[in-house]
């Protein structure tokens, strides 16, 4: 089973400076940090927006100068004299017109169209007085039946004329015709040489995929994406090059513009517009740097968390030890302290208890012989009355003859006597119970059996091994006696003796007149405070007397106290040790 | 334990085979690649076959189409050349140590152990100034490699509304005369239908084949010489039916004017009777586009007139070149012996086996559903994109072509026509390559030819006709088309002698 360590306790001193530590140093500084964090990141999200804003307008005007292009493409070929004629139906047959095409406008498309490689198809539509029919279209588009866009493209007047096409609404132009790629279809009217009339169109388109890929944006660069006229273009970047998809349902075009922080720039004087999806969180997090230093500070602040608590520690054990010892006896503090200030503490604590002990033991060492000669006089005390009274029954039984029962109590006495005096500083609790005995039957001679006492021993008691102050008990009785014989009724004595495990009780208790309440309860105060002084000790009041020995004997923990009985008498419980306690 | 272990090797085997991918696609080499065919049906590396191409070579192409046929010439002019080049013309300009890499050396710096075809290697040292092989031309067949097949060469053809000539009671279509009288016909009782419209690259070949002229550019006269085709009498009959055809409103100009992407489209959209193209599979994809139309509609290959000549003369059709400023050299050529692999040849013409096509006891491919209804709808090569067949065979494409058409419907006219076809590869080969002095001259009149017959054709009167003609004619002399075929008919009996051996 495991032991589970116990927790470290929460030392004041420790929380004192940890706290001190966070107000005054740590706060500050993560305030400080979080601070300078958020104008950092905010100054990198700002060189970030501006590289993103860079970089979209130089891709903008990259993406305009190929649309530019397209347009200088038609503009060249409207100064083309062999096209002109033919716009203008100068021609007098169609054989003319052909060969004039053959030899000079083809050859002028196929050049511009190997010279622009991002020029995906070029068209051009002759105007036959104010409209286009079949037979009108040019011979780059022979067999187109139909112009394929919308009719007013034809007389465009805004500028700039152009649209969008893409390989989901292709413009079927031919025969099962399908679009790999978006088209940005722009138009240029071709007027005749006076300016009087437009005479045709001509229809440009840019392979968007291929201008987009030559503009040559990063395959992770964010979203981007193309605007026009209200509609969502994503520009998908692969390794293979750039993809303008579909435009986006109104549902994510919506989306788009309210979720998304956009950087937007216009593409020239077209209606295109570039829009790249700026992400706010770029750059250093305000958060995450405060986050990180906090972090950083944390690993000395555990440090010095551990180097105050060490420090707390020893100097909070020191003090239990402090407060633990008794004062009467201290001890030194033997845990071994590294050479620091606090060990020279404990090191001036250790000797000055050394000192202090040195100097109590010589104090004691007086005090006891001092005690020792108080207390041989205390214990033989023994009241002159009882022994004249005790010889006056004597003489008075053998002047009536009766002489068997005074040399009972002869013997008795002497053997009373015998232990009374023989002045020991300590007894055994069986030699004690013994001479108790003896003194009882001697007060049962005398007062001719007016008195009934019992001693009661537990069963196989080591009462001999258990060591007492001399005479403790017999102080105990002759306070019954005195007190106790009343009237006629018989006085009745029962000592009783209860061990355990560290303690012994002797329990006397008598049915004599016993003590009020509140002269008991004083008595037991008087008892209780009653220090082990010599002037205590040599009171003559045997109640007093005894309990001062005892707790001379077993220490302050131990003593008398008395109790009332039922039946009005008075009982006095003794409670000692095992064993001598070293004051004696 | 052992599922810990597993799970172990799972992850590890995953992680490898990721890292593989990665490594993979780190490694794929992009070529930007010029293809110099302004007909060209595609103008990106993408679908299937190109993705199957790149995953099994780690090879990408980004190419560019032609413009036009004078744009090689600019960039060869300008030293702007990209990683390849595929060409089927200027090979005597490319096989120069100036302008492209020779293939032996590159195949030893790569190591490569591949042992070019004999007659694959001399057709091309045929351009080649000191000796040395700068590409292989595809497509060489002899005339003997197309005994044994159903299908035929890439050659024209002549196509036409079948429901029309139903119509009219399907009249004799055995001489040019019964041909005019069709057109002419069409004119009157179809006024809204062009009758005759013309696919840029093979222009006039049908009627070249049908008024006996031949599909080469120098012809054979009756004294055994040789004669640049636009001298040939019979190449002036063919222009003056042309003429009348045209004088009669049964052409139009704009026809001469149209784009690649454009030409075809009166006819796919019901509106012309004829066209003249190729064999193979022009035609199918012309029926699907006029029956998405009317379902009644069909257009038919027409068999060859009587006594077609379809002489033609052919080294190959096209090369790829590697120019110095190629930026990974090895790559390059080890993926262009890769694409003469029989595994590449299949899968540029067929796709990918198991997938697209399934092989019938013939050997010959059985293609999908899918593939087929990609063919239907016209997204075939869109989707598919069997265009990149740099080392591909003629026999190996046409049978494949073959194989996507309902045969019946052409099998009288192409067991017709390859009996007539005869690949006589000596006349071209004798044509003069750059040093000769006869090169010069021998540019500029074949510049000028589609011009000049165009111009010509478009005459407003047989007057008209007549002076264009002699004008050609004394353009040709003025650009010394005799010394010209002077050169030709000195070069080719050597040259035909080294062709008859065996």
């Amino acid at each position: 089973m495991r032991t589970r360590t116990p927790r470290p306790p929460i030392l004041k001193m420790t929380t004192q400076f940890m706290l001190l530590y966070g107000f005054l140093a740590l706060l500050p500084a993560l305030v400080f940090i979080g601070s300078y964090s958020a104008q950092v990141s905010n100054r990198q999200r700002q060189e970030i927006w501006y590289q993103e804003k860079l970089f979209l307008s130089q891709t903008a005007a990259s993406l305009n100068q190929a649309i530019v292009s397209m347009g200088a493409v038609a503009d060249t070929l409207t100064m083309n004299s062999a096209l002109m004629d033919m716009l203008e139906g100068v021609y007098p047959t169609a054989s003319d017109e052909l060969m004039a095409y053959i030899r000079v406008i083809q050859p002028a498309l196929t050049q511009s169209q190997a010279a622009n490689p991002g020029l995906r198809g070029m068209y051009i539509y002759r105007f036959n007085e104010t409209f286009l029919s079949d037979s009108d279209l040019l011979f780059a588009t022979p067999m187109v039946s139909i112009f394929p866009y919308d009719p007013a493209w034809l007389l465009c007047s805004g500028e700039p004329c152009g649209m969008i096409v893409t390989p989901a609404d292709p413009v079927r132009r031919l025969y099962g015709e399908t679009l790999d790629t978006a088209l940005y279809v722009s138009f240029t009217r071709v007027f005749d040489r006076s300016f009087s009339q437009q005479v045709g169109l001509i229809e440009t388109q840019l392979d968007m995929d291929r201008a987009l890929t030559e503009l040559g944006i990063p395959q992770d660069r964010g979203a981007l994406e193309l605007r026009f006229e209200g509609r969502w273009y994503p520009i998908r970047i692969t390794a293979r090059g750039a993809h303008l998809d579909d435009p986006l349902p109104d549902s994510e075009a919506a989306t788009i513009e309210k979720d998304r922080t956009l950087i937007i720039e216009p593409v020239g004087l077209t209606r295109m517009e570039l829009a790249y999806a700026f992400d706010p969180s770029l750059g250093q997090s305000a958060v995450g740097a405060t986050v990180s230093m906090a972090l950083l500070l944390l690993l000395p602040t555990l440090l010095a968390y551990w180097f105050v608590y060490r420090l707390a520690l020893r100097l909070s054990r020191f003090g239990q030890h402090i407060q633990q010892t008794d004062a009467s006896s201290p001890t030194a503090y033997e845990k071994k302290q590294p050479d620091d200030e606090l060990g020279d503490v404990v090191s001036a604590y250790n000797t000055l208890v050394l000192f202090h002990k040195e100097l109590l033991d010589q104090v004691r060492s007086a005090e006891r012989m001092k005690n020792a000669a108080t207390y041989y006089a205390m214990s033989s005390q023994v009241n002159p009355h009882f022994m004249f009274n005790t010889l006056e029954n004597i003489r008075m039984r053998i002047e009536v003859e009766r002489y068997d029962d005074a040399s009972r109590m002869l013997q008795t006495l002497a053997r009373f006597l015998r232990y009374n005096i023989s002045l020991r500083q300590d007894s055994s609790l069986e030699e004690e119970l013994c001479h108790i005995e003896r003194y009882l039957v001697i007060y049962q001679y005398r007062m001719h059996s007016r008195i009934e006492y019992s001693v009661n021993r537990p069963d196989d008691a080591p009462l001999n091994k258990v060591r007492c102050p001399f005479c403790m008990l017999q102080p105990l009785l002759e306070n019954c006696l005195r007190h106790g014989i009343r009237d006629e009724k018989p006085l009745i004595i029962t000592v009783s003796i209860e061990p355990s495990d560290d303690d012994w009780l002797i329990v006397i208790a008598d049915n004599g007149s016993g003590m009020r309440p509140d002269e008991i309860e004083s008595m037991n105060e008087s008892l209780q405070a009653a220090a082990p002084t010599e002037q205590a000790a040599q009171a003559q009041v045997g109640l007093s007397n005894v309990n001062a020995r005892i707790k001379y004997f077993y220490g302050s923990g131990y003593g008398l106290r008395l109790e009332s009985n039922g039946d009005g008498g008075l009982t006095v419980r003794v409670l000692i040790g095992w064993k001598a306690a070293d004051a004696v | 334990m052992i599922g810990f272990t597993r799970r172990m090797l799972s992850i590890t085997a995953a992680i490898f085979v990721a890292l593989s991918c990665a490594r993979a696609a780190a490694a794929e080499t992009v070529f930007t690649c010029f293809i110099n065919h302004t007909w060209y049906p595609v103008s990106s590396f993408t679908g299937i076959i190109p993705e199957e191409i790149t995953r099994l070579t780690g090879v990408r192409l980004d190419v560019t189409i032609a413009k036009d046929q004078r744009q090689l010439n600019m960039m060869l002019a300008s030293n702007a050349l990209p990683d390849l080049i595929f060409t089927g013309s200027q090979f005597d300009a490319l096989s120069d140590p100036a302008v492209c890499l020779d293939y032996d050396t590159l195949i030893e710096r790569a190591g490569l152990d591949w042992d070019i075809a004999e007659d694959l290697r001399s057709n091309a040292l045929i351009f080649s100034g000191d000796g040395k092989l700068y590409t292989i031309i595809n497509y060489y067949t002899r005339t003997q490699d197309w005994a044994d097949t159903r299908s035929v060469p890439m050659t024209a053809s002549l196509m036409a509304r079948q429901d029309i000539l139903d119509a009219m009671g399907n009249p004799p279509l055995n001489t040019t005369d019964d041909l005019m009288d069709v057109y002419l016909r069409v004119r009157r009782e179809y006024p809204d239908i062009i009758p005759l419209m013309f696919e840029s690259t093979h222009r006039f070949n049908a009627f070249r084949a049908y008024f006996g002229l031949g599909l080469t550019e120098f012809t054979r006269q009756p004294d055994g010489r040789y004669l640049f085709f636009a001298r040939d009498p019979r190449y002036k009959e063919m222009l003056a039916w042309l003429n009348r055809l045209y004088r009669e409103g049964c052409i139009p100009p704009e026809n001469f004017a149209a784009s690649t992407r454009q030409e075809s489209v009166p006819y796919k959209q019901g509106r012309a009777f004829s066209y003249s193209a190729c064999t193979q599979n022009a035609n199918l994809s012309l029926d699907n586009a006029i029956k998405q139309i009317d379902p009644s509609y069909h257009s038919v290959e027409l068999p060859p007139l009587q006594d077609a000549n379809y002489t033609m003369s052919s080294l190959g059709w096209s090369g790829t070149f590697i120019p110095l400023n190629n930026r990974d050299p090895e790559t390059a050529i080890t993926f262009i012996q890769w694409m003469f692999t029989s595994q590449a040849q299949r899968l540029t013409q067929w796709g990918r086996e198991g997938v697209d096509y399934t092989l019938n006891d013939e050997q010959l491919p059985v293609y999908s559903a899918a593939l087929m209804a990609s063919l239907q709808d016209d997204s075939y090569n869109q989707m598919y994109n069997p265009w990149f067949h740099f080392g591909s065979s003629a026999v190996l494409e046409s049978e494949g072509r073959c194989a996507l058409l309902p045969f019946e419907d052409y099998a009288d006219a192409y067991d017709q026509i390859r009996r007539a076809c005869i690949n006589k590869p000596w006349i071209i080969a004798a044509a003069p390559k750059t040093g000769d002095p006869e090169k010069r001259s021998y540019d500029r009149i074949l510049a000028a030819v589609n011009e000049q017959e165009t111009y010509i054709l478009v005459s407003e009167s047989v007057e008209a006709f007549e002076a264009r003609w002699e004008s050609y004619q004394d353009s040709l002399l003025l650009m010394d088309v005799e010394g010209l075929e002077l050169h030709i008919n000195e070069a080719i009996p050597e040259l035909k002698s080294r062709y008859a051996a065996p």
